[in-house]
């Protein structure tokens, strides 16, 4: 039953967010909008409802937490990015896969990316270890908030990262990256025991006729 | 001989102003006056019509006094429709004059509260009452368990809103036969609060059933819609009620609590059944097993068993209405008494 970090947070991924302009709690936000949304999927809706839904509130809080801070989202070709006010990052959301979060290990976007993504990902090409040496506007470097959603018995368990691509062709996934902040999972635990029918537990009232 | 205290509280209690009595009696507001002040007696024959008027059995108005009692609202609602709420809160009472001759019950066991802190007071009743951190237990058996009446009050004046009074030492909590499940408990736990003496009874109840430290080790923080909703079940409060409890003890953030807000606007949830009078159901089924019948009772009373059953709607089974009369089958009758 519940949403915590399965190790703990460090001062290091606190600075390297904060180095994006990013708390931790911006990307809670957006991960806990988007699995608090997976359940009003109908029940006979297209299978892939739940998911479509979770990247709809993702997109939709995280850049509704950051626009509140001075970000201005990004609506190019419909991509669901939100670009830093002062420093060149602009952040998007993706779905990664199993290896999401573990450092080294080989992390892919789960669908491939269209134009605009493969556009402003060539931005990433330059300087990308040193983030924040241009001051020209054009010159963003493309962040995402990835995340990968797994069951783990009754635990849905939330793998995630901020992670900044190399450039990649149109159409292909992502699998090559300039930078990885990866972060501990966010743990969703089980539902608790549905309520009983009967309601809450009776208390004996003694009642005793008088004689 | 008419009891002048009785005029009022028969009229009162029917929502009628003097002016109004009058025409229905065929008599004048200015008379209505004299007899509820004492300063004239009406002649059997009037007395007659008055009873007729206000719809009560004879004999009503020429019995004794029946006993005042103090009641703060915490509803705006309109003045006529409080006092008859007070006035059925009065014949309740003497209902329970009645059982009370009839039965033993637990006595009142009400910690009397000395400091501000609803938080803290509410820890403190469920402590006494052997209930730390756990969802509380039905809450109108708890409150007959240690001494509290419980009644309805009749449909006719629910508008008054739930409340709580004391009469010679026995405390009374009226409950609104209307209220969802969800909203007579927590009526019931804001009752609590009130005879406990606390200035904030809203924040009692809300402590009271969800106890700051049960909360803290049962709800992890950041819980989706559903889990808040399945929460709610355990601990028998509306999801709403819980969702602002999270939010205050920082389980939920600002944004979470107006989403799941929002969501559960949406939907229907909470508790499926009201919860009952148990004293009230072994009282009904001890006397009817004794041969007495709500209508013998109401009788005794100098009611008629409408009013009778308006002050246990909701709480109790009752035999209804039949005038102990067998059915078809050769059996009585009952009725669910439920909204």
């Amino acid at each position: 039953m519940r949403m915590s970090n399965a190790t703990e947070l460090t001062a290091e991924h606190h600075a390297q967010l904060a180095e994006l302009g990013l708390r931790v709690d911006h990307l809670d936000e957006a991960i806990w909008a988007g699995v608090d949304a997976r359940a009003s999927a109908p029940p006979l809706g297209p299978t892939n409802g739940a998911g479509l839904l979770d990247w709809i509130h993702r997109v939709g809080r995280l850049r509704e937490v950051l626009v509140a801070e001075g970000w201005t989202r990004v609506d190019k070709w419909n991509a669901g990015l939100v670009q830093h006010p002062s420093r060149p990052v602009v952040l998007g959301t993706l779905q990664g896969n199993r290896h999401t979060g573990t450092p080294g290990a080989p992390l892919r976007s789960d669908y491939a990316k269209g134009p605009a993504i493969a556009a402003l990902m060539r931005g990433n090409d330059r300087d990308q270890f040193t983030l924040f040496d241009s001051l020209h506007a054009h010159e963003w470097k493309l962040w995402f908030l990835v995340t990968y959603p797994r069951q783990e018995g009754e635990r849905l368990v939330v793998l995630r990262e901020v992670a900044q691509p190399e450039p990649t062709p149109q159409g292909q996934v992502v699998d090559r990256w300039a930078h990885r902040i990866t972060l501990p999972p966010l743990v969703f635990g089980p539902l608790p025991a549905p309520r009983g029918e009967h309601g809450p537990e009776n208390v004996d009232v003694t009642v005793t006729p008088r004689r | 001989m008419l009891t002048p205290s009785r005029l009022v509280l028969a009229r009162t209690r029917r929502g009628l102003t003097a002016v109004e009595l009058a025409r229905k009696a065929g008599t004048s507001p200015a008379s209505i006056g004299d007899y509820e002040h004492g300063r004239r007696r009406p002649r059997p024959a009037t007395t007659a019509r008055l009873t007729e008027a206000l719809g009560f059995p004879p004999g009503f108005l020429e019995a004794d006094d029946v006993p005042e009692v103090e009641v703060e609202f915490a509803t705006p609602a309109a003045k006529r429709q409080q006092d008859a709420a007070i006035g059925a809160a009065r014949l309740a009472i003497g209902f329970d004059g009645w059982l009370t001759r009839a039965f033993t019950f637990p006595e009142p066991d009400l910690p009397a509260w000395e400091h501000d802190d609803p938080e803290t007071a509410a820890e403190v009743v469920r402590a006494r009452w052997g209930i730390p951190h756990r969802p509380a237990p039905n809450l109108v058996h708890l409150l007959e368990a240690h001494g509290v009446r419980v009644f309805s009050l009749p449909p006719d004046c629910a508008g008054a809103g739930p409340f709580s009074c004391r009469h010679a030492g026995t405390p009374y909590v009226f409950l609104d036969p209307t209220a969802s499940p969800d909203q007579a408990r927590f009526d019931a736990a804001r009752e609590l609060g009130r005879l406990t003496g606390v200035t904030d009874p809203q924040t009692f109840a809300t402590a009271f059933l969800l106890p700051r430290a049960g909360l803290l080790a049962g709800v992890a923080r950041g819980p989706v819609t559903e889990q808040v909703v399945a929460h709610s079940g355990t601990w028998h409060v509306s999801p709403s009620l819980l969702a602002h409890r999270l939010l205050d003890l920082g389980l939920l953030s600002r944004t979470q609590h107006a989403t799941v807000c929002a969501h559960l606007a949406r939907r229907t949830a909470g508790m499926v059944q009201r919860e009952t009078s148990q004293l009230l159901t072994k009282v009904f089924r001890a006397l009817r097993a004794q041969g007495t019948t709500p209508h013998g009772i109401a009788r005794e009373l100098l009611l008629d068993v409408e009013e009778l059953n308006g002050l246990v709607f909701g709480l109790v089974l009752t035999a209804l209405p039949g005038r102990g009369e067998p059915g078809r089958s050769g059996r009585p009758n009952l009725t669910l008494v439920r909204r």
